[in-house]
C-alpha cells in the first residue's frame, strides 16, 4: 500500500508545470469501473471567471502528486478529454450521492467521498459513506473497503456483504481494514 | 431622474451580473468522482 487520501482532497488542487506556471486545477477524478484504477483528471481553468477546460490529464502524464499541487512537465502533457473520459460518462458517472448496497441487498449508505491509494498508480480502494441504520451508525461518516475488482455498472455501487465487518471511522486504521477485508475475500485468516 | 440615481442602478445591475457569472463559473469548475462504468 502507498498513501491513502480522500479524493476530495485532490479536487481543486492546482496543476503546475516544471516552469512554475499555474495552468489549471483538478476538476473531476476519473477511475475505471472494474479495477478502480484512476485513469486521470478532468481540468478547470484558474481564476474566478474560468470554466472547465477541454483538455484532461491522464495519470501517466503526471510527474508528481504533491500535497499542494499536481506537477506536470508542461502544458503539452495535457491529453484530449475524450482519451480520459467520454462526455456521456462525465455527465452520468459521478459516484457522489450514489447508494452503496451489499450483494445481499442491504443499503449500507450514501457515498460522500472515495479513498484513493496513491503510488506509481492510483486506485479507488474504498468509499467514505454516510452510513445507513444497517451499519448501526446511522448518519455517521464511515470508510468502507472495496475488493480488488469492483462493480459500478449500474446506478448503485455493489459491495460484498462482508465489507460491512471492516468498516472504519479512522483513515489511519483504514489501510489495515482494506488488507484484512481483501484477505478475507481471498480466503485468508482474518 | 438625477444622474447619480442612474449611476447607482448601473452599478447594482453590473454587480449582480458579475456575481451571477462568478457563481455560474464556480459551479462549472466544481468537480466530482467519475467512474467509467462498464457497459
Amino acid at each position: 500500500m502507498a498513501i491513502l487520501m480522500r479524493a476530495k482532497e485532490i479536487i481543486k488542487r492546482p496543476v503546475v508545470t516544471l516552469a512554475g506556471d499555474d495552468v489549471a486545477q483538478i476538476k473531476d477524478i476519473v477511475y475505471t469501473g472494474d479495477h478502480g484504477e484512476v485513469a486521470g483528471f478532468t481540468l478547470a481553468g484558474r481564476g474566478l471567471l474560468a470554466g472547465p477546460r477541454k483538455e484532461a490529464l491522464a495519470w501517466t502524464s503526471i510527474r508528481a502528486m504533491g500535497r499542494d499541487a499536481v506537477i506536470i512537465t508542461s502544458e503539452d502533457s495535457f491529453d484530449q478529454r475524450g482519451d480520459v473520459v467520454h462526455k456521456s460518462e462525465a455527465k452520468g458517472g459521478d459516484v457522489i450521492a450514489s447508494r452503496v448496497i451489499s450483494d445481499t441487498g442491504t443499503d449500507l449508505g450514501k457515498v460522500v467521498d472515495a479513498v484513493l491509494d496513491i503510488g506509481d498508480k492510483a486506485h479507488v480502494v474504498g468509499y467514505e459513506i454516510e452510513a445507513s441504520e444497517a451499519l448501526g451508525r446511522a448518519g455517521r461518516k464511515v470508510l468502507i473497503p472495496l475488493p480488488d475488482t469492483i462493480s459500478v455498472s449500474g446506478e448503485a455501487l455493489i459491495v460484498p456483504a462482508t465489507a460491512s465487518e471492516f468498516v472504519s471511522e479512522d483513515m489511519a486504521e483504514f489501510d489495515a481494514s482494506i488488507e484484512a477485508f481483501r484477505a478475507r475475500l481471498r480466503g485468508g485468516q482474518h | 431622474m438625477q444622474w447619480w440615481v442612474w449611476l447607482i442602478i448601473i452599478i447594482v445591475v453590473v454587480g449582480a451580473l458579475m456575481s451571477a457569472a462568478v457563481a455560474i463559473q464556480a459551479k462549472r469548475r466544481s468537480g466530482g468522482i467519475i467512474t467509467k462504468r462498464s457497459r
